[in-house]
């Protein structure tokens, strides 16, 4: 999964359309997901995954630090994403706060969609929790897997929170799907 | 017992199923490369009355956006306003020569500039916009992009 951010913002600042696309498809996944854990629909993530790319291209030549580029692109999603629910007059004033709750705002991702019946309790699950949390996993689930780095610079948040919160969200998780019975023996183990 | 890994695992796959990246999505953060510019100097944003004002305070008083760049002896003011669905620019260039280029991620629109240095285009889209203005000595100087 390690790409050599050196060498690709090289030649895309030579102009090498391949290697800006393979930054893309690198981290494109993690830019929608931040812009989906702040609960924006399709055409407001849209917009904010759109001006994530516009800034990289407008400061191809201000990064200074290829391996921090990931943070970067992080840091300005979600600058991005807060711009566009403080238009919408959505956002509260210290919605910076990973555990602020923003009004949802985006159409719930159809679990219908999914063919596998567990898979559909657990995101239903996942529906179901703070919505602190859901932004939070949300951005953990960008593939690939973000670094704390990552995550911290998507959140606003200090890496040494992110493990504890982590937990934390995982076992609020948990206790709603022990309530759902179909999910709770396939997580201890039971046979299928 | 699942462990956070292997639930964190679980997650993230069927996140990949039900809300993966949109091929368009994918399309316009490939398309972004062809507004690089690399001539132009990029004007510095002084003032942006959508980041300095609170929500609420914006919500009672509904007005155009006001924004500040700047770049050497180059000086923009650019007020931007949706109306019925289309976005309205008013600008005032200092320090600068000929029209102001602006320019949205659909197409480029020429604003003659007048004596007193204002310009305005009417019925943009609404979409990312940016504006271009030459310096007295030649250079191209260019706002970052604006989402309004």
């Amino acid at each position: 999964m390690t790409v050599d951010n050196v060498a690709l913002l090289d030649s895309a600042r030579r102009g090498d359309q391949a290697a800006w696309d393979a930054l893309v498809a690198e981290y494109n996944n993690l830019v929608w997901s931040i812009a989906r854990g702040y609960r924006l629909d399709t055409a407001d993530a849209h917009d904010a995954v759109q001006m994530t790319w516009l800034r990289l291209v407008e400061n191809l030549h201000r990064i200074k630090d290829a391996e921090r580029l990931a943070g970067w692109l992080a840091t300005t999603a979600r600058r991005e994403c807060l711009q566009l629910l403080r238009k919408s007059g959505r956002e509260r004033p210290a919605a910076e706060d990973v555990l602020l709750d923003i009004p949802d705002s985006a159409a719930p991702v159809d679990a219908a969609l999914l063919l596998n019946e567990r898979d559909g309790a657990l995101w239903r699950a996942f529906q179901l929790i703070g919505e602190g949390c859901q932004r939070f996993l949300r951005v953990l689930m960008a593939s690939p897997p973000p670094s704390y780095q990552e995550v911290s610079a998507a959140l606003g948040i200090a890496v040494g929170t992110i493990g504890p919160t982590r937990q934390r969200c995982l076992e609020q998780l948990r206790r709603l799907i022990m309530a759902d019975d179909s999910l709770a023996g396939q997580l201890r183990g039971d046979p299928a | 017992m699942t462990t956070d890994d292997e639930l964190m695992e679980q997650l993230r796959r069927i996140a990949n199923e039900v809300d993966a990246v949109p091929d368009l999505v994918d399309e316009s953060a490939r398309a972004a490369f062809t507004t690089r510019r690399l001539d132009d100097e990029l004007a510095e944003l002084l003032r942006d009355s959508y980041s300095a004002a609170p929500a609420e305070v914006r919500a009672e008083q509904p007005g155009p956006r006001m924004l500040s760049f700047e770049s050497g002896e180059v000086a923009l003011e650019l007020q931007i306003e949706e109306i019925h669905g289309r976005l309205v620019l008013r600008g005032l260039a200092v320090g600068t020569l000929g029209d102001a280029e602006v320019e949205t991620t659909s197409g480029t629109h020429s604003a003659a500039v007048d004596e007193q240095g204002w310009f305005r285009v009417d019925a943009l889209p609404v979409e990312p916009l940016r504006v271009r203005v030459q310096a007295a000595n030649g250079t191209s100087v260019t706002t970052g992009w604006i989402r309004h």
